[in-house]
């Protein structure tokens, strides 16, 4: 394994930055379909699902800013192999390379799906999504910094449609479907709270973004901010998915925050139809969590196989990454896959840093002592 | 020269835009802003589907006909095959983007699981779900689509007109697709829906009184004055009553109400308490003035109206209790909501019609208008 990382580490971000990282990071489609999954756990009680994950996402954060502060010129691939040792490390980086193969073919799918469904229904489904993969290849081949920045540009056209969408929703949801609270007890709120940790995907990128900050430890505070504010966002997707739709209704829909659009009226307004105002966080969402998974995915194999073409190799990821779309063979399927994809989030964003980090704490491991 | 064949790569792929495929010429387009449902006579194709389908072209204009759309209806097994049968006698391409309002006849209100309708407006992602539903009491929805309308260019305007204004008036029941499918949904095919009917010859369509549902399918129906009655309950529309003190007849403007029902469960045995809160003001006198300024004057016309809108709540709770033995006033969402293992436990279809209700009105009057 090299102990280098192949884009430019000198290149240094201040830590403010990862709240945007964070947001647009996870902030993916699935924001438009979470409700449906912690409703079917946890029923009307799903806001409770949210506000107990969010606690544990929060304590999810916090130790894995701790686990980079004791690396902190280091990615998870790199101390990895002074925790566990060089077969162990390797195990552990071709699980996150399968976890990530996986999620990035999932949200291409997804992203052909909805072309399919809302946008270009008839045009080739390959099109968009090729657009898609240069655009993502051309990004990546910057790097992590360049990366960053774009998420920065970015920011303002996947946050502003999102609050104006829950500013327009807010006053049609209706208090009355969040009650009796808990009448089924603790067990679905638990099991809620399972699921939608598991819909925050790329929370993992704190482990590879520490060497490119000026100071890891000055990380925490803004890492806190920008999971909390993720949790917000998917908070009031819940709460107006219920409230607007109703809990039965919430599980029918396959989308029911897109769907959720088209009950929107606003007296005095011109606009007729509210969809418009989900394609651009849409595109946004999908393309930045996109092009941060590809970046994982070929700069961690970059880095654990010490290839020398870079491109090539991000080329391949993303080519690879489309061309497994096509093996999907219906939207039953890609629903089973990201169920899949979610469940593994666990190793990929608790199980697997935690257990590094309690590792490193026993074996006294740690690259930078002040 | 690797770079110049990334930018010719990326130029290239500008001729393969979207726009190609997805190309959408408004003036390719027919908008379809409402569509109307009835029961055929048919085995094989057992629906009457008729579209109003905008004419561009003659909404800036006034003409003889002053309407701006045509109607056309198909027989056929649903909604998609009737577009699919329309499509080929129309030279543009059908659109639902701007379709607004869903009108079902009587015979297929009562024939058909309205879920299934539903399932076809929520699962096309080009008609908006603020769609409202309304259901023909006594008449077929084609006959709603081809009156001519009065103050609107299309049908459809003139419909949506009428439920603008519909939350406001409380002898309709105002309830759009998406409270209507939530209802539904949370009772198992309960609920209380848009009714329109039509009058004076057939010239005049009147968005009045409401449909009631039970399993999914409209079972009965409400008149103007007994989804007045209703609407105390579940409606939040001001509305206007009379009531009688010696020899004069008063007038009472409700502005605001809230109704709230509480199950009761004493000794095992479940009873409702409704209670009522009004604001409002007098607006009229008939045959004897009262000095309005005097509060003793105000409190005995509270008295009056209390009892007549408590009398007014009670005929809408007998006429679903006792006339339909529907629960579409929300009393099992109630007891659902605040103890849902007893609600469990009960059979609610043969529950309700037997369980006490007790009502409790407040009448205000806060405000006498501009004269005492």
């Amino acid at each position: 394994m090299n102990d280098k990382i192949k884009d430019a580490v000198s290149d240094k971000l201040d830590p403010r930055t990862v709240i945007v990282v964070l947001i647009v990071a996870i902030v993916e489609f699935e924001l438009f379909s979470l409700s449906r999954g912690v409703v079917l756990a946890a029923g009307r009680d799903a806001w409770l699902s949210v506000l107990l994950g969010s606690l544990l996402l929060s304590f999810t954060t916090y130790l894995l800013v701790s686990l980079a502060a004791r690396f902190p010129r280091e990615n998870l691939f790199q101390y990895s192999g002074k925790v566990w040792g060089k077969p162990l490390s390797y195990v552990i980086a071709i699980s996150y390379f399968i976890f990530w193969a996986g999620y990035l073919t999932i949200m291409f799918k997804n992203s052909m799906e909805a072309n399919r469904v809302f946008f270009l229904n008839k045009t080739p489904v390959i099109i968009p999504l090729i657009l898609m993969a240069i655009g993502a290849v051309w990004l990546v081949s910057y790097g992590l910094p360049a990366i960053t920045r774009f998420f920065q540009l970015m920011f303002p056209f996947l946050i502003l449609p999102i609050l104006l969408i829950q500013i327009l929703s807010i006053k049609n949801v209706k208090i009355d479907s969040f009650f009796p609270i808990m009448a089924n007890g603790f067990l679905p709120v638990l099991k809620g709270a399972f699921v939608y940790f598991g819909v925050i995907q790329s929370l993992e990128v704190l482990l590879f973004l520490s060497p490119f900050l000026t100071d890891v430890k000055k990380s925490l505070k803004p890492s806190l901010i920008g999971i909390n504010i993720v949790n917000l966002i998917a908070l009031s997707q819940v709460v107006t998915a219920v409230g607007i739709l109703g809990v039965k209704s919430t599980k029918e829909l396959i989308w029911p925050n897109a769907s959720m659009l088209g009950y929107l009226e606003v007296p005095g307004l011109p606009i007729e139809r509210f969809g418009m105002l989900l394609t651009l966080p849409w595109l946004v969402a999908v393309f930045t969590t996109i092009c941060l998974v590809l970046y994982l995915l070929s700069y961690g194999i970059i880095q654990v196989f010490n290839f020398r073409n870079k491109k090539a190799v991000i080329y391949i990821a993303s080519g690879i990454s489309v061309l497994a779309t096509f093996f999907i063979p219906n939207f039953a399927w890609s629903m089973e896959i990201r169920n899949i994809i979610n469940v593994l989030t666990w190793g990929a964003i608790f199980i697997i840093p935690v257990l590094t980090l309690i590792v490193a704490i026993l074996r006294g491991k740690v690259e930078y002592q002040p | 020269m690797k770079k110049l064949f990334v930018y010719l790569l990326i130029i290239s792929a500008l001729f393969l835009p979207a726009g190609c495929w997805d190309n959408r010429d408004l003036n390719r387009r027919a908008f379809v802003t409402a569509i109307g449902l009835d029961a055929a006579d048919d085995e094989k194709n057992t629906c009457k589907v008729s579209f109003e389908i905008i004419r561009p072209a003659l909404l800036n204009t006034i003409n003889q006909q002053g309407q701006a759309s045509t109607i056309r209806t198909v027989t056929a097994g649903n909604i998609d095959m009737g577009m699919q049968q329309l499509q080929t006698t129309i030279p543009r391409v059908l659109a639902l983007t701007h379709m607004r309002v869903v009108v079902i006849g009587e015979k297929m209100a009562r024939q058909v699981n309205f879920k299934d309708i539903a399932d076809y407006i929520e699962k096309n992602p080009e008609v908006a779900r603020r769609v409202h539903v309304m259901f023909v009491q006594g008449g077929e929805a084609q006959d709603i689509l081809k009156i001519k309308p009065q103050f609107a260019m299309y049908v459809a305007k003139e419909l949506i007109d009428l439920t603008k204004i519909e939350p406001s008036i409380a002898l309709a029941r105002a309830n759009p697709f998406s409270g209507l499918i939530r209802d539904l949904r949370a009772t198992g095919g309960r609920g209380f829906g848009e009714r329109i009917t039509l009058s004076d010859n057939g010239k005049t369509i009147a968005l009045n009184g409401g449909a009631v549902f039970n399993k999914w399918k409209v079972t009965g129906w409400l008149n103007a004055a007994e989804t007045k009655n209703a609407n105390w309950i579940v409606g939040e529309a001001g509305t206007k009553v009379e009531g009688n003190l010696g020899q004069g007849k008063y007038t009472y403007l409700c502005q605001r109400h809230s109704a709230s029902i509480k199950p009761v469960i004493a000794n095992g045995q479940l009873s409702y308490k409704i209670k009522f809160k009004s604001d409002g003001m007098i607006t009229q006198e008939q045959n004897q003035q009262l000095d309005l300024t005097k509060p003793s004057s105000l409190n005995k016309l509270e008295k009056v109206f209390s009892q007549v809108i408590t009398e007014n709540i009670k005929s809408a709770v007998d006429k679903s209790q006792k006339e339909l033995g529907i629960d579409y006033l929300g009393f099992g969402k109630a007891l659902e909501k605040s103890n849902p293992e007893y609600y469990k436990k009960l059979d609610w279809e043969k529950t309700f019609p037997s369980v006490p209700v007790n009502i409790e009105v407040k009448t205000g009057i806060s405000m006498v208008s501009l004269s005492r």
